[in-house]
């Protein structure tokens, strides 16, 4: 066991907990970017923001279920409408279970649908949920380089199996079709928009921070027997040599990562409703329609002539394709990448168009 | 709605028809049946467990009926309607009877799958071609529901006929903003006593205990709402709030104060008043009495305690006796509060007879 003691008493347990606060914040961010982006299209897609806003409530209001489930609390009402969910319980606890049970619902959001995601995967990805220990990694032991290099490689380890799943999705296999179904409506749910149908009570990052950080503030006592558990359990760790401690926290950490690709995936295609929203009549349909028709193309293509990468070239021709045809459209039906001159020979075109037609 | 069908100083003043979303319980049949034909056919075809089914063709057609079978039954059993098994039933021969006419045993793998989308897709048009007939006419008067493909229904409600409006709006309703308004007449309109006899079998005991408690009487108790057919009422109809509070309005519109209520109105509404002064009337000496009642086996338990045996035959007949002597008074007082109470009723109906006999001359 190499490193300071000091090293490894203090600063090894705080690795891990480091490393899944930087990616539930970088899973903020990109949340962020997405309720951005849907208010971008809230004036036109209004039932596809209240979609998403009950999806939202719904996995709000089944963490806070598990959480009264969890502490024995019961359930005496649960209703969930597209602007409004509330779970009442039968017995109010209080101290220790009624921190609990708000814990799972401030911080439950992020992490327990995911997991839904988390099992699927497992039935159809191959490999990397492996953990490694440090005693792999010749130099770095117990230490605090050690153990965020361990918790790094196992993620790194998901990842990878993840994202080669990701560009293998065979969209002619209802399994793996189920799953992207599922991402997407993960990913356009995560977070509710907001609460409420009258007064509008807005969800964004400060909301859910200034909400954890009351439940932090609410019983400090309690952060610190958890993470005074956590030093236990890296202590026991470190002693049977089972790094069990990091594979704890890599979960979630592979959750995180489940988490900001579907929300990552259900942007790029927000995205495209955006982009087609700007091509008008007929033509904002055809990103759509080649999108689906590309993929369908190359799959027979490939029928004929098999290759070994079928599957991640259809994907990839699918979106290139789209994403030339989007910006055919957007060139020639609209004012976008258009210079101050050659919009107006546009518009004296388009009056053109019409004072003929 | 054609000029002609219009009456004397009648102007249509909304026409509406369900949302293409409203029929989605029917589409949902139809999407099901999509599903399990892909799913199918990558499973016999493509997927790792093709090999399950071997060369027999018996064991993908009985794997591919079977499935929708029990779908069919599991729905038919939560819903308790033997129609969408029926259906699937219907499906499942048909492509069996298409098979084995046809000789396409060895092809089965590839046309059931094209069979149940292009089944689906039937359904999905037929249900949309049922939602197009459905047209809902708002006037100044009445309005008018009518649809249906084959049997055309209608039901024309005169707008001083309509007491009151119930409306629904699910999930999907409140995603893409439409939802039903029915809207209820006077024979849809029971009183709460006749409904609990007719439901007695049905009520929670929760409920019961409540009555008993004469608390507050839920408003939905005393409606008893039909079955009603998308035909019947104004089903899935989009945008909801906006129709919603012009039906509102609407119907307000005919109990202003300058337009006076017909005759059938103020019968209705006399009648409903009655009906509620002598529930309240009556309700507050009913408990009262039935309180009395409830204390009655414990008096006469203390009673039959305190008088000890001598001789057992002797002592029975006293027994008897006493109980005899002991309730015959009670009884009989409470058999007189309750005569006092129907007499008390019939002097009330009399004195608001003559009441109203007096409001009629006068008014002649």
């Amino acid at each position: 066991m190499e490193g300071s003691p000091v090293d490894i008493l203090i600063f090894a347990p705080l690795a891990p907990i480091l490393g899944v606060l930087l990616f539930w914040f970088i899973q903020l961010l990109f949340i962020q970017s997405q309720k951005h982006l849907l208010s971008l299209i809230a004036h036109k897609h209004e039932a596809l923001c209240r979609f998403t806003n009950f999806l939202g409530i719904l996995f709000q209001t089944i963490c806070q279920a598990l959480g009264y489930t969890a502490t024995r609390s019961g359930i005496s009402h649960f209703v969930i409408s597209v602007d409004y969910g509330k779970v009442s319980p039968k017995k109010e606890k209080e101290g220790l279970l009624e921190w609990v049970a708000n814990a799972f619902l401030f911080i439950g959001p992020f992490f327990i649908p995911a997991s839904l995601l988390l099992i699927y995967l497992f039935f159809v990805m191959n490999g990397g949920s492996e953990i490694t220990t440090p005693s792999q990694l010749l130099e770095l032991r117990y230490t605090f380089g050690g153990q965020i290099a361990t918790f790094g490689t196992s993620l790194y380890a998901f990842s990878k199996s993840f994202f080669e799943f990701l560009f293998n999705v065979d969209l002619l296999n209802p399994v793996h079709v189920g799953f992207v179904i599922l991402v997407i409506f993960f990913g356009m749910g995560i977070r509710p928009s907001y609460i409420g149908e009258t007064k509008k009570q807005k969800i964004d990052m400060i909301y859910d921070l200034s909400n954890i950080w009351s439940l932090i503030r609410q019983k400090p006592l309690y952060i610190v027997g958890l993470l005074s558990i956590s030093y236990l359990l890296f202590y026991i760790s470190v002693l049977l040599s089972q790094n069990f401690y990091v594979a704890l926290f890599s979960v979630f950490g592979w959750l995180s990562i489940v988490s900001i690709m579907s929300l990552v995936i259900s942007q790029m295609i927000i995205l495209l409703i955006k982009t087609t929203d700007e091509i008008t009549g007929f033509w904002k349909i055809l990103p759509y329609i080649t999108m689906i028709g590309s993929y369908v193309l190359m799959r027979l293509i490939f029928f004929y002539i098999p290759t070994d990468f079928t599957n991640s070239v259809s994907l990839l021709m699918m979106i290139i394709s789209t994403i030339l045809v989007a910006y055919f459209l957007l060139d020639h039906k609209t004012n976008k990448f258009k210079s101050k001159a050659d919009i107006k020979i546009f518009k004296k075109k388009k009056k053109g168009e019409s004072d003929g037609s | 709605m054609e000029a002609k069908e219009l009456l004397k100083n009648e102007k249509v003043e909304l026409v509406l028809s369900p949302h293409p979303l409203s029929f989605v319980k029917e589409q949902s049949l139809c999407l099901f049946l999509i599903v399990w034909g892909i799913v199918f056919g990558w499973l016999v075809n493509f997927s790792s467990f093709n090999g399950l089914f071997g060369d027999n063709y018996v064991y993908a057609i009985a794997f591919w009926a079977i499935v929708i079978l029990l779908f069919g039954l599991a729905l038919s059993l939560i819903t308790i309607k033997w129609t969408i098994f029926s259906l699937y039933l219907i499906v499942v021969c048909m492509g069996i009877i298409i098979i084995l006419t046809q000789h396409w045993e060895s092809a089965s793998r590839s046309f059931l799958p094209i069979y149940s989308v292009i089944v689906s897709i039937i359904g999905f048009l037929f249900v949309d071609a049922y939602r197009r007939t459905h047209k809902y006419i708002i006037t100044n008067n009445r309005i008018k529901l009518k649809g249906g493909i084959f049997t055309k229904r209608e039901r024309i409600l005169s707008n001083d006929k309509i007491l009151n409006l119930t409306t629904r709006q699910g999930i999907l309703g409140q995603i893409f903003d439409f939802g039903t308004i029915t809207p209820i007449t006077q024979h849809e309109f029971i009183p709460k006593g006749e409904k609990l006899l007719k439901l007695e079998g049905l009520k929670s005991k929760k409920k019961k205990t409540k009555q008993k408690d004469n608390e507050e009487i839920d408003e939905k108790d005393q409606l008893q709402m039909p079955s009603q057919k998308s035909y019947y009422e104004l089903y899935g109809v989009y945008p909801y709030k906006e129709v919603k509070k012009f039906v509102e309005e609407w119907l307000q519109g005919t109990l202003e104060p300058i337009k006076p209520l017909t005759t059938y109105q103020k019968e209705q509404h006399e009648f409903l008043e009655q009906q509620r002064s002598i529930q309240k009337a009556v309700q507050p000496e009913q408990f009262d009495i039935q309180k009395e009642m409830k204390k009655l086996p414990a008096t006469q338990t203390k009673k039959t305690k305190k008088t000890q045996p001598v001789v057992a035959a002797e002592q029975e007949e006293e027994e008897e006796k006493d109980e005899k002597e002991a309730f015959q008074p009670e009884q009989l007082d409470i058999q007189k509060e309750m005569k006092e109470l129907l007499k008390k009723q019939g002097d009330k109906k009399e004195e608001e007879k003559d009441e109203e006999e007096t409001e009629t001359e006068e008014k002649s």
